[in-house]
């Protein structure tokens, strides 16, 4: 998908080389649950010397939800794929880095493939991976936790579990449990439709960190943190991003509310971790009928 | 992910298969195939397995959509969408984000951005 562009004047040239990097950070919609991950992404991205544009939510949606509505979908992609467009004549950033696995597959399989894309596309593991000796100069607080990486096999464009273990080895006081377990799909929430492979997986989970004598579950990507991050309501271990945990030793202090809700465990306690002004904000009614059963919804086991 | 359709115990490979090929036209696929694709998670293992090369994943997908009604045809699969889909993820950026980082990075005209 990437096109190729016209020869850049020397001019240019010797002007780029002393201003960073500009990229779009695509991170998506569903991610938006987790400002936690969002934050500390950005951060990293920064961290790497690179200048970042961040995008997502609705008016960036790749379309890759509206199977079942193809022209949907192809409204959704064309006006994306403009909107990158754009940004790259805009700010000269002619690079998207995404977060996630399905915004990067739908580019790949279907948006990429009938639209006129003057940008290239990368995973946000691959570009922080490919800088990774510059993080580490930023990664100076220990975080004192025995990890065991949360693996998923169905992400076969991108080998995103390397990737993350060696970025997690990064971190100063972190113990990564080796492992060879990797479950189906891409991510947590492409399993959703088969109920009872979401139930082995995160008893999978569990048996993992108990083998592993793990403190700290680390998920790759955000459906993931989503679906299991519930887990720590009955089990002895937390449940964290990657992100989040590159963060901390950035000294970042984010924290992931939606877990902190999901382990509310009532509607009132919800209401009340997210708050009165928020919860206004939104409209009550809509939290209590919208989210709120979400958000009391316990893993699958 | 096979082993999680029932309906797919016993089944010939190839008779499946056979049968999901009318999904990619807009045609109906048997019950067996419409199972196949029920139970697909997209991990592309099918595609490794291919001797032909062909990407089975993608024609999964494609499949997925047929059976959906999408490419003609009635329905053989009911749609998982969320008609509040995107009303719920505005509603988890404005708990998650500033609202100039939500003005900047979700509605800003692109022509406008600069990077940060």
């Amino acid at each position: 998908m990437t096109q190729t562009l016209p020869p850049t004047p020397p001019s240019a040239l010797a002007s780029e080389a002393a201003s960073p990097e500009k990229i779009v950070f695509w991170y998506g919609c569903n991610v938006v649950r987790h400002g936690d991950i969002i934050h500390s992404s950005i951060e990293i991205l920064r961290a790497i010397g690179l200048e970042v544009a961040p995008v997502g939510g609705p008016s960036y949606c790749c379309g890759t939800t509206k199977d079942a509505n193809l022209r949907a979908a192809d409204g959704m992609a064309k006006r994306t794929v403009d909107k990158f467009n754009d940004l790259s004549a805009t700010i000269g950033a002619d690079k998207v880095v995404t977060w996630c696995p399905s915004c990067y597959r739908h580019m790949g399989q279907f948006m990429g493939g009938y639209t006129d894309t003057r940008f290239s596309v990368s995973h946000f593991t691959q570009t922080v991976h490919a800088q990774r000796e510059r993080l580490r100069e930023r990664l100076v607080h220990p975080v004192k936790r025995r990890v065991v990486l949360h693996k998923h096999l169905g992400f076969r464009e991108v080998d995103v579990n390397p990737l993350v273990e060696d970025l997690l080895r990064l971190i100063p006081g972190i113990e990564l449990v080796e492992s060879e377990v990797s479950v189906p799909g891409h991510m947590c929430s492409a399993l959703a439709s088969v109920p009872e492979a979401v139930k082995d997986v995160n008893r999978g989970v569990c048996q993992l960190a108990s083998e592993g004598r793990a403190d700290d579950v680390v998920t790759v990507f955000h459906s993931c943190q989503r679906m299991i991050c519930a887990l720590e309501a009955t089990e002895p271990f937390r449940v964290v991003n990657y992100a989040t945990l590159l963060g901390e030793s950035m000294g970042l202090t984010l924290t992931d509310e939606y877990k902190d809700w999901k382990l509310a465990g009532s509607e009132a306690a919800v209401l009340e971790r997210i708050g009165p002004a928020r919860v206004e904000q939104l409209g009550e009614t809509f939290v209590r009928e919208q989210l709120v059963p979400e958000l009391l919804k316990s893993p699958l086991r | 992910m096979i082993g999680y359709a029932p309906a797919l115990a016993g089944a010939s490979p190839a008779a499946v298969v056979e049968g999901l090929l009318p999904l990619l036209q807009g045609q109906p696929g048997t019950a067996q195939s419409v199972a196949w694709v029920k139970v697909c998670t997209q991990s592309a293992v099918c595609s490794d397995a291919c001797p032909e090369g062909i990407n089975a994943m993608l024609m999964l997908r494609v499949a997925r959509m047929g059976a959906l009604g999408s490419l003609g045809g009635e329905p053989q699969m009911k749609s998982t969408e969320d008609p509040l889909f995107f009303r719920r993820i505005e509603a988890f950026a404005a708990t998650q984000l500033a609202p100039d980082e939500i003005e900047q990075w979700h509605r800003a005209d692109p022509k406008e951005r600069t990077a940060e």
